[in-house]
């Protein structure tokens, strides 16, 4: 299990990276067919390169899953990266 | 007063300090996320549109209460044609030019950021994602200008002590003018969204014009008031 460092420890949650990757792709007008399976797809790869990983920061799982997700969407993935730097 | 003068001395500066309202980024980073957050929804068009106008509406309503506000008290208190006040004004707008260049954005290893302190970021990030209905959305717009106020009370109190000096029509429109400017970006962004288009290219050109957009409401305020000390203190 591969715990996720920084101000509030926790475990890596799958569902809930795949909702937020989801949801950024739906932000960029991605019909929800498309982005349910762009989220599986990124989660996949995501997994594979979390495997030889016990800690990561919350930060550096946002570029991977942003780095990710622009191979499938660049414009879902620049939103994903910039959402939480709007304020 | 002469047409010629009534442009560069009243005029020229309300359109530069609506302009330097307008390049203040909370109120549209926030319609920016509250957008984002209603297109994933999976019932949003309609509503992001009506929420959109709502925070809209909450914002110009709130500018327009302060802006006209001010005009009431400063003819009240009888300090339009005071050139000590106009010193003070120009002051305030150099100070807050320099402090918004110095301090409106700060970087950190995630990014660069606003001014804002954390928790309240926090606070209105929840308070975005959470927002469903109409009257949420007027609130978030009060909210925008209100958290800005810091910022934006130099150029809201020039645009008000220039708006005094005319009369009529003219100050009518003066004042509409004002208001469609420092409420342009929201604007944009609202055609964006009902025209179809994606959010994010909106937010990766912010992104990356945050330093310009940082220094030019900065430079903006700086020149206004060097330019209101030349022509109001100083009699120019």
């Amino acid at each position: 299990m591969t715990s996720i460092v920084g101000k509030i420890a926790t475990d890596y949650d799958q569902e809930r990276l795949a909702r937020a990757v989801q949801r950024a792709a739906m932000a960029n007008r991605t019909p929800i067919g498309d982005a349910k399976t762009e989220a599986s797809q990124v989660i996949g790869r995501l997994e594979r390169w979390l495997r030889d990983k016990t800690e990561i920061t919350s930060h550096e799982l946002r570029l991977q899953t942003a780095t990710l997700l622009s191979d499938y969407d660049a414009d879902a993935a620049d939103y994903y990266l910039t959402e939480n730097m709007l304020f | 007063m002469e047409i010629s003068n009534e442009i560069m001395q009243i005029w020229l500066p309300l359109v530069v300090a609506g302009l330097a309202q307008a390049s203040f980024s909370l109120g549209v980073s926030m319609l920016t996320l509250l957008s984002g957050h209603l297109l994933a929804a999976p019932e949003s068009t309609r509503r992001l549109h009506r929420l959109s106008l709502a925070y809209i509406v909450g914002s110009l309503l709130t500018i327009t209460t302060l802006l006209l506000a001010l005009m009431y008290l400063l003819d009240w208190f009888s300090m339009t044609s005071g050139e000590q006040f106009w010193a003070i004004l120009t002051g305030a707008s150099v100070g807050v030019g320099l402090c918004v260049i110095l301090f409106y954005y700060r970087r950190d290893k995630k990014g660069t950021r606003l001014w804002l302190p954390r928790p309240m970021a926090e606070y209105l990030y929840m308070r975005i994602k959470n927002t469903r209905r109409a009257f949420e959305a007027f609130v978030l717009g009060i909210g925008a200008i209100v958290a800005e106020l810091i910022f934006i009370a130099a150029p809201l109190i020039i645009a008000a002590n220039l708006l005094l000096e005319l009369t009529g029509w003219a100050q009518i429109i003066a004042v509409k003018l004002y208001l469609l400017i420092a409420i342009s970006p929201l604007i944009i962004l609202f055609i964006s969204n009902f025209r179809g288009r994606k959010i994010s290219k909106f937010q990766s050109w912010r992104e990356r014009q945050k330093r310009f957009l940082q220094i030019a409401a900065g430079a903006l305020l700086i020149i206004l008031g060097f330019y209101l000390l030349t022509y109001k203190s100083l009699g120019g």
